[in-house]
């Protein structure tokens, strides 16, 4: 069990990780588990409560029939059927998702439903109090208090009708509403049973006609088989990771996108049963597909997994009916390598952290996207259906990603890139991470967030200049952008450049003038270039804004103390 | 050759590396002669408006740095691959003993109910429970035989014992009552058998220990454990819950049972073969578009079908709203779905079946939907639509979609309020008197989200860096202006909300406000004249926990406003927390926070005063497990006021894993 931190830098312990360090690390590993597929406080059942009049409520879950254990999450109270008892609508996290309870624990017990409406007031008179005084032959009951709400319980609002259990009662005395403009205002006349809307100021309560019973079956849900496999179509646009294997001849290529047409990269493996069925069903269909505009790269992976030479999987392959001399549909073989990259992909693009299972394919577009990701086998129909659907604009293509038609409300999502980058970087990729970054940046060249990673991956390969064109492209695009100045500035400076690396500092500067780390920045470089005069005051200013910035004081100390030194030489 | 599941390719399993940072180089200038600057040069310090989440501010010089050519990783700064803490190798062996003592307890259960697996086919029970007790092992029967019914209908029967005493725990058993009986496990084999009197005639019930509290002291172990059994009778269905005190002693790698006492028993049993509440969700909704494809397929497997970038979201947080949107008098269901899956409208018809039409009423949102309420907000007579919707788990905004609806059902979007990054519960009601609806919407995360779906709250059991509820008043003509600090809602703002109601909770005329907060202080905001001022610890409701879920109602028909808030119960956080070495740093306020963390729903009194009483333990209604909504209703119809409980948190897809 970890400690919890009460700050950011409180340290645990003697050793070298902090206490936020292994608080994080737990919420990491609690999201693993579960993107893993493993249970965290899962199987829970529903519970319910039964008021006995005492202190002490009943525990009746099971009994009642609401103990149902689907990752429970919200519920909604309504007289569905309204027949004078509250019916109850449970959303869940696990299928299914939805379930609605038909009261029947009422037993004949009556009630009174009454649907408030404000006058003066709100018209749902969200916020009215209700009292309900009854009585049991001559003995009057305790009041029943209710009132209105929108919002209650958990993401949940309940129906408006004010269903009041009256329990022994028989006879309704009076119904004291009190508004939420204040006004109280009482109605009688009220049967037992009745269904009544309230109008605020009208005194008298209007019965609303019954209801037929209602025929509705009993039954429980049955929620169909789970697959395992799994198909995400990729709307928003993302690039595809560079890809290369070694042919049947052990050649190496890459896959290098091509207009008008698209790939279906499947990594399979010859021991697997299913990817046999894969490949075999996409050879016998090759010459429609084929005229569909796709071609199809398999890849095995066994040499993962223990050997076999490309001219045995070429001849296991030929078998099977693939169609070797078909233009587009090629063969050989993926190593380790190509493998993890694929792994790495799909643990970007979708919210898991399962392994990679065969068979795998990628469906990549003429463009250089991703335009789908299948784990097992995928049914031809669906193929088809995702490469058609890849002639159409990426509204079009965003729309065909979603589970069913419906709109997207909120702007388009943001760039996958980041998470591509965190991925392959942490993945050790960095080539898959350059290469996803430069397709960022050429296409939104004013991202600086991108831009400026990009940056520091060239640099980090000793790319130093690129790195520099690559934040220039950004501020030619955008050219307020702080970070990026200051970025580059640093850069400049670590090359020498002073003069250049002062404009950007001082473009920084601008836009973030109580910048700590611009300043000194800027300081360092006036310095450097034998402006300590004007570096001076700088470093004061910085280490009076911040005096954590590393070096800060050290380097004012210093300046100053070079700057009484040149004094005291010319006044001498 | 069979067919067999996609196979497991076995991957090289890929370590978390820290993530790269660009070192800064420090550079020795020569200025003078005599004399060299060396000055490091780095980056820019990313001050965001909102704080990020993780990484965190930096420990070491070089992490600011960093901070300007990277940008804030998404997953574990940890150099270690991410391994849960395992409980015996970081020394907490109570985790080890409880679980020993549960296996005992259910092998015990099982044995005397003829069904024990666990302990060798065949096995002659006694000879089963002689390996499960010491020798001298004494317990009373375990079912009391002096219980009455509290609650006496024709359906449903509540039997306790005369004096139901309260008890804390840990608690060790009383020795007295354990003086007439013959040490041995014959007498346990009895003692166990009765419990499940009710089963006699049918199956044998389902059974679950929950431990909450493991003491070892010299060679026994002293455990606490909730006991509920339940399952269907030859009359209809039965339910039992207590809490258990137990004495064990070691042997080998398990426990063996000393001795053992039920406490608080209570024994439910429902008289017809029909449940109370009767499923018939199939009925109304299982024709629709949308059913079979959607409502049948979870969360998890919704995780393998829509991008990341779409929003998919692994913890399921996706509301209901009732109202009636096409003005039939019939009440409509708005089911808020994941990412990438349309909203879906179900109006209700006269046979009170559903027409789907999410798309025809231009609701059928696939953007990742949270919560959403159907309220008249310009006094029209329909009922228009208030949604949280966000589109990307990256995104740092979430709009609060407003649509009006033109009395047929079908909603044109009148605006968009970006108050947000992470909205949840929204409440709704008119705070200013002044006839329309003004809308509350609480904020959890205040900024980006991890990958693993988890913000950093801190501390964690008092956190006061989180997002920032508003208040929008409503001015009419669909303008809402954001008032949360002009009417001193901004107070105690920080905390990590999930809900919130209003509700008039001292009588006085106007609507007061409530925010239950995960990981700390609820808030109670007293509203005078407009004016808002947060007396929840005045009120004695502040209820450090993990607040999720609000609910009002008069449970004691005393005239006024009782309290229901959902919290995580945590058997496990119930016995860590009450362990000497947990947090022994911290003074006695802070375990207790910890100790009250988990021990989970709460049931706050009224007074009547501006004050409340905690009335959780002693009302039962705290042991909800890990729960969400938590609500008030009256099942019945008797007239009180009953509870309802949605429970858990991740259930996996293996269905061997616990």
């Amino acid at each position: 069990m970890s400690q919890s931190p009460t700050t950011a830098n409180q340290d645990a312990d003697a050793g070298t990780r902090t206490a936020l360090d292994i608080y994080a690390n737990a919420w990491a590993a609690l999201g693993d588990r579960v993107l893993r597929g493993q249970s965290f406080s899962g199987r829970e059942r529903n519970c319910a409560f039964l008021n006995t009049k005492s202190d002490r409520f009943a525990t009746v879950s099971a009994v009642v029939g609401f103990d149902a254990a689907d990752d429970g999450r919200s519920i909604a109270l309504t007289d569905w059927d309204q027949d004078g008892d509250v019916d109850i609508w449970v959303g869940n996290r696990s299928a299914p998702r939805l379930r609605l309870y038909r009261n029947d624990a009422a037993d004949g017990r009556p009630s009174l439903s009454l649907d408030l409406q404000g006058t003066l007031a709100n018209r749902d008179a969200i916020g009215a109090r209700v009292t309900v005084r009854a009585r049991s032959g001559g003995e009057p009951l305790l009041p029943l208090v209710r009132s209105v709400r929108a919002g209650d319980g958990f993401l949940g609002q309940h129906g408006k009708t004010v269903v009041v259990g009256l329990g022994e009662a028989t006879a309704v005395d009076t119904v004291e509403v009190l508004w939420p403009s204040g006004a109280a205002e009482t109605f009688s006349g009220l049967a037992i049973g009745g269904r009544y809307r309230l109008i605020q100021g009208s005194g008298r309560g209007q019965l609303l006609p019954p209801r037929p019973k209602l025929a509705l079956a009993i039954s429980s849900q049955v929620e169909p088989k789970r697959s395992t496999a799994s198909r995400v179509v990729v709307g928003v646009p993302t690039p595809a990771p560079p890809l290369s294997w070694l042919d049947l001849h052990g050649q190496r290529r890459t896959w290098r996108p091509t207009p008008q047409r698209a790939t279906l990269l499947v990594l399979f493996a010859t021991w697997c049963a299913p990817c046999q069925t894969e490949l075999e069903q996409l050879a016998a269909a090759a010459a429609a597909l084929s005229t569909a505009g796709l071609g199809v790269v398999a890849l095995a992976a066994d040499e993962v997994s223990g050997g076999d030479t490309p001219a045995a999987v070429g001849a296991w392959l030929a078998a099977r009916g693939w169609p070797l001399a078909q233009p587009g549909w090629l063969a050989g073989l993926a190593d380790a390598g190509l493998v993890q990259l694929v792994e790495t992909t799909w643990r970007a693009l979708v919210r898991t952290r399962q392994p990679l299972a065969l068979p795998f394919a990628l469906l990549l577009d003429g463009s250089g996207r991703i335009a789908a990701l299948y784990q097992g086998p995928v049914a031809l129909a669906t193929l088809r259906a995702d490469l058609a659907a890849l002639n159409g604009d990426d509204s079009s293509r965003r729309a065909h990603s979603a589970a069913a038609a419906g709109t997207w409300v909120g702007a388009l999502p943001p760039s996958p890139i980041p998470t591509l980058d965190a991925e392959y970087s942490q993945a050790k990729l960095p080539q898959a991470a350059l290469h996803a970054l430069r397709w960022g940046v050429a296409r939104d060249p004013g991202d600086a967030s991108n831009c400026t990673r990009l940056a520091s991956l060239l640099a980090n390969a000793g790319d130093e200049a690129g790195a520099e064109q690559v934040l220039l492209g950004v501020l030619r695009v955008t050219p307020d952008q702080p970070q990026v100045h200051n970025n580059l500035a640093n850069r400049l400076a670590r090359r020498g450049q002073f003069d250049q690396a002062i404009v950007h500092y001082r473009k920084a500067l601008a836009q973030l003038p109580n910048n700590a780390f611009v300043i000194h920045g800027l300081a360092s470089a006036l310095a450097n270039t034998g402006q300590l005069q004007q570096a001076l005051p700088l470093l004061a200013q910085a280490v009076q804004l911040d005096p954590t910035v590393p070096g800060a004081k050290a380097d004012f100390e210093r300046a100053r103390a070079l700057v009484a030194a040149q004094q005291a030489n010319t006044g001498r | 050759m069979s067919k067999r599941p996609p196979a497991h390719l076995p991957t090289q399993a890929t370590p978390l590396a820290a993530r790269p940072r660009t070192a800064p180089r420090r550079i020795a200038i020569g200025v003078a002669a005599t004399a060299t600057f060396a000055l490091g040069v780095w980056g820019l310090a990313m001050r965001a408006s909102s704080p990020t989440v993780v990484p965190v501010p930096p420990a070491s010089p070089l992490a600011g740095s960093a901070a300007a050519a990277d940008r804030p990783a998404q997953l574990t700064l940890d150099p270690q691959p991410a391994v849960a803490d395992q409980p015996a190798e970081q020394g907490w062996p109570s985790e080890v003993l409880a679980n020993q003592a549960k296996h005992t307890l259910e092998a015990l259960c099982a044995t005397s109910t003829q069904r024990g697996t666990e302990v060798g086919v065949g096995a002659d029970p006694q000879t089963a429970v002689a390996a499960l007790v010491t020798p001298d092992a004494k317990v009373a029967d375990l079912r009391p035989n002096n219980l009455v019914p509290v609650v006496d209908d024709r359906r449903l029967r509540v039997w306790r014992q005369p004096q139901a005493v309260q008890r804390t725990f840990p608690q060790q058993p009383t020795v007295a009552a354990l003086d007439t009986i013959q040490p041995g496990p014959a007498a346990v084999a009895r003692a166990f058998a009765s419990l499940a009197a009710p089963w006699r005639a049918g199956p044998p019930p389902q059974v679950q220990w929950k431990v909450v509290a493991v003491q070892q002291k010299a060679d026994t172990i002293a455990v606490s454990a909730y006991y509920e059994a339940w399952g269907p009778t030859a009359s209809g269905a039965a339910e039992q819950h207590a809490l258990g005190h137990f004495e064990f002693r070691q042997h080998g790698d398990h426990l063996r049972l000393a001795t053992a006492e039920l406490h608080d028993f209570e024994e439910t049993v429902r008289q017809g073969q029909a449940p109370l509440l009767a499923e018939v969700t199939h009925a109304v909704v299982g024709h629709t578009a949308g059913y079979a494809n959607e409502m049948l397929v979870g969360t998890n497997a919704w995780l393998l079908r829509t991008e990341k970038a779409a929003g998919a979201d692994v913890i399921g947080h996706q509301g209901l709203t009732v109202g009636d949107v096409d003005g039939n008098g019939l009440d409509d269901l708005y089911v808020l779905q994941p990412a990438g899956v349309p909203n879906r409208l179900y109006l209700q018809q006269a046979d009170g079946t559903v027409l789907e039409r999410s798309a025809w009423a231009g609701v059928d949102w696939l953007d990742r939907t949270r919560s959403a309420l159907l309220i008249d907000l310009d006094n029209d007579g329909d009922q228009d639509l208030v949604a949280t919707v966000a589109w990307a788990d990256t995104a740092t905004t979430r709009a609060l979609v407003v649509a009006e609806n033109d009395g047929s059902g079908r909603f044109s979007q009148r605006g968009r309020f970006l108050v947000g990054a992470d909205l949840y519960g929204l409440a709704a009601a008119d705070f200013d008197g002044d006839g329309d609806l003004d809308l509350y919407a609480c904020q959890f995360n205040p900024g980006e989200v991890t990958a693993a779906g988890f913000g950093a709250p801190l501390p964690y059991h008092d956190a006061n860096n989180g997002g920032r509820n508003t208040l929008l008043r409503n001015d009419g003509g669909w303008r809402f202006a954001d008032v949360t600090q002009a009417v001193g809602l901004d107070e105690n703002n920080r905390r990590w909300s999930y809900a919130a109601t209003w509700e008039d909770f001292d009588g006085d005329g106007d609507v007061d406000l409530h925010v239950a907060n995960d990981h700390g202080r609820d808030n109670l905001y007293l509203n005078q004249g407009g004016m808002f001022h947060d007396v929840a610890a005045a009120a004695a409701v502040d209820d450090v926990s993990a607040g999720m879920s609000s609910s009002w109602a008069d449970y004691d028909r005393d005239g006024d406003f009782d309290l229901y808030v959902g919290n995580m119960f945590s058997s496990a956080g119930r016995r860590i927390a009450s362990q000497t070495h947990f947090q022994p740093a911290a003074d006695t306020a802070v375990r207790g926070h910890y100790q009250r963390h988990a021990q989970g729903n709460s049931l706050f009194r009224n007074r009547g005063d501006r004050h409340f009483d905690d009335v959780s333990v002693a009302s039962g209604t705290t042991l909800g497990r890990w729960a969400w909504a938590s609500v008030f209703t009256d099942v019945d119809n008797d007239g009180w006021q009953d509870l309802l409980v949605a429970n858990g948190m991740f259930t996996g897809d293996d269905p061997t894993d616990l």
